[in-house]
């Protein structure tokens, strides 16, 4: 085996066995970017027979870089699972001084837990978080129970300003996003209704359509879904963010529970303020079919608003309101959930931002759902 | 309780082992920091040094063992107990962890107002009087992202000293601080130990601070998961464990 090659010689690697021992001659250019040979014919030479020490030539060698040194401390690896000795006198002195030191740290003992990646145990490994979630969430809803049990005692310690403050941010802030998303919603019903209704020569049916659809329905629906994505995300946002920066120790270290302090004010301020802005979506809900009626659909506004009143029983308002009460907790307390488990980095508030948001809307429409069910079942 | 705490015993940590998700970080842990002294927690990074103060200070429970306030048990104890014991405690987190929805003053005074019943003018009296003891009478009405790193950090002192606490807790006081500003705060330390007799605990692994301020310092190995030496910061130089005479010197032997 010798080679003339002057310039740019392929890398090339040779094994020879001199009694046990194993001869490993690289000779030709080492460099990253060129071809290189792979190690892996390299494994069975020393595992099949019996192997005493490996042996580096390197007279043939030309020029190197960190390829080589890849290559030479992949072989020692290989060599060291199976015990057998390495020696790399004949390396340049660059070489061996670069694979002594990256061997010199032991690989940590503990080897990271074998990620299962069978369909099977993905699917179980999903359902024990759902189930441990679950377990944990109830535990917190304890929690903010008996927190809102002292809250309207007077016995916990909070500041009212922090109550008034929740107050504005939930109720005062999503007024004009309620208001815009239910008119526009109130719109788009009366137009569906009106195509449908014509066929009929029904259209002035149209306001009752609006009125009991917002009402009973939608505008509560909509509303809790806004208050999902505006409410839910801040609070998880900034108990998360506050996680982060200790200040949830600091509050706990000061003898004041995070619970008390920070979520029971704002799971108050959240179902007292979704009712009302369902009622405030109701009104804008009706005036946005009252617009469509009056201006489209060539309804007069007394014939539109008389329709209404007929249509419009308080006992639709009054479940639509009461929904907004029942959001409004669920909003709230899924929210603080998501931000008061928050981890301890930056990527974690993003995370725990999302899953509160999509939590909370689903858990909105879950509830929906029910509570529907339940009404029709007790023929309401 | 095994042995009587002796007269000038402050805070004990008694055989005291620490998890973190369920792996051993720390065991049998036992030392006495007394009234008034300067005591360090060092070790090298992720020895587990602040979460050895979480436990000292209530947030975290031991996976065994006991830490004692003046003969007081702090774990064994009931809730209630507990949380009157922390209100004899002081802290300054790492990055001060200020309400960052608060004012400078509104964070010095809630603990005043919550706890020790005071109107809010009056605690606001006090706060402002705090706040001028660590060098930011001016920032009363300052929020936290509109002071520097080195501010907050006092004003997280300030915070602390609220409720006059017997014992106060630094976690790596001078972590992100210029040389200067963090002189000026183990100024500050020492100050405070002089003047009112706090009994003060220290995590930290800078070595000037260590040398001096600290009365007697505790070392908590990494690889040995437990306390390697315990005494005064000179002495330990010339510990026989290679490890702690490795760090007290810097790596100069």
């Amino acid at each position: 085996m010798k080679s003339t090659a002057l310039e740019a010689a392929p890398a090339s690697v040779g094994v020879l066995r001199e009694g046990a021992d194993l001869h490993v001659r690289l000779s030709g250019d080492w460099t990253l970017g060129a071809r290189l040979p792979s190690v892996e014919p390299l494994a069975p030479e020393i595992e099949a027979r019996p192997t005493s020490r490996v042996v580096f030539d390197a007279d043939e060698l030309g020029d190197w870089d960190s390829a080589l040194v890849t290559f030479v401390y992949a072989v020692a690896g290989l060599a060291g699972m199976r015990d057998v000795p390495v020696d790399l006198g004949g390396l340049p002195r660059g070489v061996q001084k670069l694979v002594s030191l990256a061997r010199a740290n032991q690989p940590r003992v503990e080897a990271p837990p074998e990620d299962d990646d069978a369909l099977t145990a993905r699917v179980g490994k999903v359902a024990l978080r759902a189930w441990r979630t679950l377990g944990d969430a109830l535990h917190f809803l304890g929690e903010v129970v008996v927190a809102l049990g002292r809250l309207l005692r007077g016995r916990s310690r909070i500041r009212r300003v922090d109550l008034l403050h929740a107050f504005e941010a939930t109720g005062i802030g999503a007024l004009g996003i309620v208001a815009f998303i239910n008119f526009l919603l109130g719109a788009v019903l009366a137009f569906v209704g009106a195509v449908q209704l014509q066929q009929f020569g029904a259209t002035h049916f149209v306001a009752n359509l609006v009125a009991i659809a917002v009402t009973r329905e939608l505008a509560a629906l909509m509303t809790g879904m806004v208050m999902a994505g505006r409410t839910a995300a801040s609070f998880a946002a900034v108990l998360g963010t506050m996680t982060v920066n200790e200040e949830m120790d600091a509050l706990t270290t000061m003898g004041l529970r995070p619970v008390d302090f920070l979520v029971a004010p704002r799971v108050v301020a959240t179902a007292c303020m979704l009712p009302a802005l369902v009622a405030y979506a109701d009104v804008m809900g009706l005036l946005g079919g009252l617009f469509v009626g009056v201006t489209v659909l060539d309804l007069g506004t007394t014939q539109y608003l008389r329709q209404t009143e007929a249509a419009l029983a308080l006992r639709h308002v009054i479940i639509g309101v009461a929904k907004g009460a029942l959001f409004g907790l669920v909003v709230s307390i899924t929210g603080c959930y998501y931000g008061m488990r928050c981890g301890r980095s930056a990527a974690a508030v993003g995370e725990a931002t999302t899953r509160a948001v999509v939590a909370g809307i689903v858990l909105v429409v879950v509830v929906d759902a029910a509570v529907t069910l339940f009404l029709h079942l007790a023929r309401l | 309780m095994t042995a009587p705490a002796s007269p000038s015993a402050h805070v004990e940590v008694r055989n005291l082992s620490i998890t973190y998700g369920g792996r051993l970080i720390q065991q049998d842990l036992t030392f006495t920091v007394g009234r008034g002294e300067v005591f360090v927690i060092m070790g090298d990074s992720g020895c587990g040094k602040s979460l050895l103060m979480r436990h000292m200070i209530g947030l975290d429970p031991p996976a065994a063992g006991e830490v004692l306030y003046g003969g007081e048990p702090l774990w064994a104890a009931g809730e209630e107990q507990r949380e009157q014991l922390k209100l004899r405690l002081g802290v300054l987190y790492q990055n001060g962890a200020l309400f960052s929805s608060m004012t400078l003053e509104e964070n010095v005074s809630l603990a005043l107002v919550m706890h020790a019943g005071l109107t809010p003018a009056a605690a606001g009296d006090v706060a402002r009087l705090k706040l001028a003891l660590v060098g930011l009478s001016g920032f009363e009405g300052h929020y936290p992202s509109e002071i520097s790193g080195g501010m907050r950090k006092r004003a997280g002192l300030a915070r602390a000293m609220a409720l006059d606490p017997e014992v106060l807790y630094f976690d790596e006081p001078s972590a992100g601080l210029d040389p200067l500003s963090s002189k000026r705060l183990d100024e500050l330390i020492l100050e405070l130990r002089d003047s009112v007799g706090t009994t003060i605990v220290l995590v930290t692994h800078q070595l000037p601070s260590i040398f001096e301020l600290g009365d007697h310092a505790v070392f908590l190995d990494a690889d040995q998961k437990t306390m390697t030496a315990l005494g005064r910061p000179e002495e330990l130089k010339d510990s026989p464990d290679p490890k702690v005479r490795a760090f007290m010197s810097r790596g100069r032997q």
